[in-house]
């Protein structure tokens, strides 16, 4: 039951954007994320839709497996659209007690859906196409600068790792003692929250035991291997940036200028789709009167 | 209490493409009072039909009888269920959790729903068959050594008294003294009426001291007999990656030099006064 999560959500597949460096995703990435946030146009958001949709394309991971974890944000989406609905401002349509739509609110609400959409889709194209043990290494190299303020840079990227590495073995082993506890007469589905609460300690303190000896085991282990920082220490698997890095570079830079400029030539865009709204509501409103 | 299994089937990640069976149409019945050995090589799946057997999973298809009741029955008591069956899982020693030994040896009977005084005294039972000492109980699990964690944790179960004890490779990490101890104390309880299921890797340790090997190959059943049946389908078990017991292939070997002694034994002393009565006629 515990065993079906998966490390990260990387999916296995054989593409160019797999094969990509890891820096280049991660910093592509975020240079995605900022221009979904910079401009405000309908435009854009076109040009940042066909990016992704190339982008997904080239990635070869089934659509389906992509809005899999789509459940997880729900919440957060609707929560954003209804803000924007009825806690806007602007020229207002209907108002009761605290509330108020506006037409500016509709249309901030439908672009604040597609941004954050766009944002989870993007990102999770990244964590996708990348190992977790890729990332930590592409971040490690991008934040090797901050060695200069005597930031242990590797030395954290080993422990995010090591902690990576961790999840799935306990993850295991709190199935393991569950079971073990389970078959001792341990009730692990009482309702009663102080009950059930009390049933964890069977779990937990064995888990902890068990965690902190691994830990102990692995520190051992890696000081018998002469593991000493990162100081010198070279690579199995060096990161090297290929002839697609620089494509994907070229690609990046196109679609940030692109986006740069369609942001600033189309900037009244917004006002003229609210002032659109406008007219058609009001156009039906007339038309219902009419009727009336 | 009978065990009895139809049809039990279960299958892991089932329903996608990387489904795996291990355990396959297995149907056996274990009557009161026998001591089964189940063996396979790793991965054969005996550790996922152990735990189908006590409930722990719920099988993909077939079913687990209890004195002809459906364990997996909605209705079904599982509580009594758990009474009745213990299951001691591979290095046990790992679920300790409580302040002193005795206490975490109470805590399966404490589950059953005993008094304090009655599980306290299954708890001193259970821990004096183990060869713990009294002047141990109060001290913490986690400060014992790994043979004795191990006794604790057998005691755990065994004191909630149970009529059939299932272990998963009970004598894991242990040394050969240690080994003998657990396994002639399986024996014990087997002598006074328990239900013992042994699962191991070990041909030896289940030659030994079992009556029944099922031995498992595939999530199927292999072959299921008395020891002497299974060990002469040596060429078979060789194929699936087990071995009869150093005795047997021993004796093969005196055989095929010439002296010609029965081959169809399998402990150490049987061996060794089967080739004494031929030096002595």
């Amino acid at each position: 039951m515990l065993k079906d999560i998966t490390l990260g959500q990387y999916y296995r597949a054989d593409s160019v954007i797999h094969r990509m460096d890891a820096r280049t995703k991660i910093v592509g990435t975020v240079l995605y994320m900022v221009s979904l946030f910079i401009f405000n146009n309908c435009i854009c958001y076109a040009l940042a839709a066909i990016f992704l949709i190339t982008v997904m394309a080239l990635s070869k991971i089934p659509p389906k497996f992509m809005f899999r974890g789509m459940k997880s944000i729900l919440f957060l989406l609707l929560f954003t659209v209804f803000y924007n609905i009825f806690l806007g401002t602007g020229t207002v349509i209907v108002k009761f007690w605290v509330f108020q739509v506006t037409y500016e609110g509709i249309v901030n609400a439908f672009y604040m859906l597609v941004r954050l959409f766009m944002l989870y889709v993007g990102s999770s194209l990244m964590t996708l196409t990348t190992t977790p043990n890729q990332l930590t290494d592409g971040l490690e190299s991008l934040f090797k600068p901050l060695k200069i303020f005597r930031i242990p840079v590797h030395e954290m990227a080993m422990m995010m790792s090591i902690a990576l590495r961790f999840i799935p073995i306990l993850m295991e082993e709190t199935d393991r003692i569950m079971k073990a506890q389970i078959a001792r007469g341990a009730d692990l589905e009482s309702r009663q929250i102080s009950k059930r609460i009390k049933s964890l300690i069977p779990i937990l303190v064995p888990l902890f035991v068990s965690a902190f000896r691994r830990a102990g085991d692995l520190a051992l282990a890696m000081e018998a291997r002469c593991y000493h920082g990162g100081d010198g220490r070279t690579r199995m698997k060096e990161m090297k940036f290929a002839g697609r890095d620089v494509a994907a570079w070229f690609v990046i830079a196109g679609y940030f200028g692109a986006v740069i400029f369609c942001g600033i030539y189309f900037k009244g865009f917004t006002d003229y789709l609210v002032a659109e709204l406008q007219t058609g509501l009001e156009l039906i409103v007339a038309f219902v009167k009419g009727i009336g | 209490m009978n065990l009895e299994t139809k049809n039990l089937t279960y299958e892991y990640d089932a329903g996608t493409t990387q489904a795996v069976r291990a355990v396959d149409d297995i149907s056996i019945s274990i009557p009161s009072g026998q001591f089964v050995g189940i063996v396979g090589h790793t991965g054969s799946g005996k550790t996922t039909f152990v735990q189908l057997l006590d409930g722990l999973l719920k099988p993909s298809s077939g079913s687990v009888y209890l004195d002809g009741e459906d364990i997996n029955e909605k209705k079904y008591d599982r509580k009594s269920m758990r009474a009745a069956m213990g299951i001691v899982f591979q290095y046990p020693e790992y679920q300790l959790f409580e302040t002193t030994v005795l206490k975490d040896v109470c805590f399966g009977p404490l589950n059953m729903g005993l008094s304090q005084d009655e599980a306290t005294k299954y708890a001193k039972e259970a821990l004096l068959k183990l060869g713990m000492q009294e002047d141990s109980y109060g001290a913490s699990p986690f400060e014992l050594s790994g043979g004795q964690k191990r006794r604790v944790a057998i005691a755990g179960v065994l004191a909630m008294n149970p009529k059939i004890l299932i272990l998963d490779e009970p004598t894991a990490g242990l040394d050969p003294e240690g080994r003998d101890e657990v396994l002639g104390l399986l024996k014990k309880l087997n002598e006074s009426g328990m239900t013992v299921i042994l699962v191991s890797h070990s041909m030896e340790d289940v030659a030994k001291y079992v009556g029944r090997i099922i031995v498992i190959n595939d999530g199927k059943v292999f072959l299921d007999g008395d020891g002497k049946e299974v060990f002469s389908h040596v060429k078979q078990l060789e194929e699936i990656g087990l071995a009869a017991p150093e005795v047997a292939y021993l004796m093969q070997a005196v055989h095929d030099a010439g002296i010609p002694v029965s081959t169809n034994i399998t402990t150490v002393e049987e061996a060794a006064s089967e080739i004494l009565l031929k030096f002595q006629t």
